[in-house]
């Protein structure tokens, strides 16, 4: 027992000792008495990340007293009303786009068609039709995205990582012009649902289905941009302008995304998480597409897991 | 998607989860064959938002379903409504637009 209390408080000292803690002096731990566990004398630590927060900056978002002279973003919650994949798309795309989507074949699945309902990234997952959630702290708002329970983080007047990691919701920063909060954002992660255009003649009712869009890699200096604005107090506009030159040739402007305001109990976004076997679709890795099983088998294996 | 179905049964199991909830019920066809159908509905969150609760329905409840039936000729299908045997009827199973928005919009 003492051993693995020993082990423990080991592991944990390591732990701490990764920590960046400023001030603290990078020696090693004081000298244990003979037989005692080693412990490297010098343990390498990486150099903190710059802080690109910008505390100090005077601009519309930085203090606490600002939320006050904000747009009301905050309260409640908002809903898409507008189709999560873009009709109409008219932007040309440059010839290896054109080349990939003329080859792509129709998926038949909603964008959740990958393996544990993995999220599509931006800008899709912030247009599926369950509710957005805004918060505010100086230098930050965030939005929870009720879809997948992810949450972007937007660093307002501040500055992008120095070296960001790709990510499904991008390293995003803000600020305010006037009434519209505009939002860059950068460093998507390579798999994230990019829809390109649509199949000649199909997408052109007001909601698209995914098995009318084509869709396709992005390239490493994809960037979005957002302007965020009220149109009335229980209406948001979203517009989205897309920069990647290895997709299109010239940028691509979005369809406009509205929202409506949900106030009360519906204003409280819910959870979401995935795994509960219930979907007779199920996904399958060699053909990249769900396949229907039989509800009687699915209803088995439910019943199944009830016994257990 | 615009075809509808209705089908009466009793409930052999209702999932809240996301991304879809899914109703199982279990019917008598017209030759007296049993037959277990799913329903999918919305998210957990968007039903509740539309007036639904994890707890309207548990296994031995009849209920009938209106939905939309898939193209393959599975019995699954796309729930529109489900009436309880209380009479209570619930709707807009994706979840309903935001007070004052008009469908279509």
């Amino acid at each position: 027992m003492n051993n693995r209390k020993t082990v423990l408080a080991a592991i944990m000292g390591s732990a701490m000792m990764a920590l960046p803690s400023a001030g603290v002096a990078q020696a090693g731990p004081p000298p244990g008495p003979p037989g005692s566990l080693e412990r490297p004398t010098a343990i390498p630590m990486q150099a903190p990340s710059p802080n690109t927060m910008q505390p100090a900056s005077t601009a519309l978002g930085s203090k606490w007293s600002d939320v006050t002279k904000l747009p009301d973003f905050f309260a409640g919650n908002w809903q898409s009303v507008t189709s999560f994949l873009d009709r109409e798309l008219q932007t040309s795309l440059t010839p290896k786009a054109k080349a990939y989507a003329d080859a792509f074949k129709p998926i038949t699945d909603i964008p959740f068609a990958g393996a544990g309902c993995k999220t599509p990234g931006m800008p899709t997952i912030q247009r599926l039709g369950s509710p957005l959630k805004f918060f505010f702290e100086p230098g930050m708002i965030a939005i929870y995205i009720e879809n997948s329970s992810m949450t972007r983080f937007i660093k307002v007047n501040g500055k992008h990582a120095a070296r960001p990691n790709p990510s499904y919701l991008g390293d995003s920063i803000g600020h305010f012009e006037g009434n519209e909060f505009v939002v860059e954002s950068i460093a998507f992660a390579d798999d994230i649902l990019f829809q390109y255009t649509n199949f000649p003649g199909k997408g052109t009712s007001n909601f698209v289905l995914p098995i009318e869009s084509i869709f396709g890699p992005h390239g490493p200096n994809l960037r979005m941009v957002e302007r965020m604005k009220l149109l009335d107090p229980d209406t948001m506009e979203i517009t989205l302008t897309i920069y990647d030159d290895t997709v299109w040739t010239k940028p691509y402007v979005a369809n406009t995304q509205i929202f409506k305001r949900n106030r009360g109990d519906a204003g409280i976004p819910a959870e979401w998480v995935c795994g509960s076997g219930a979907d007779p679709l199920e996904f399958d890795p060699a053909s990249n597409e769900s396949i229907m099983q039989d509800p009687a088998d699915v209803l088995k294996k439910l019943q199944a897991k009830d016994a257990k | 998607m615009t075809r509808k179905i209705t089908i009466s049964g009793t409930v052999e199991k209702w999932v809240w989860s996301n991304p879809h909830s899914w109703l199982y019920i279990r019917t008598t066809k017209p030759g007296g064959a049993q037959e277990i159908w799913g329903f999918e509905a919305g998210s957990a969150g968007m039903l509740a938002r539309s007036g639904w609760n994890s707890s309207d329905m548990k296994t031995g409840d009849k209920v009938t379903v209106t939905a939309s039936p898939s193209r393959n000729g599975r019995p699954v299908g796309l729930i529109s409504d489900v009436k309880l045997a209380n009479g209570k009827v619930l709707g807009a199973g994706f979840g309903a637009p935001p007070p004052g928005f008009a469908p279509g919009n």
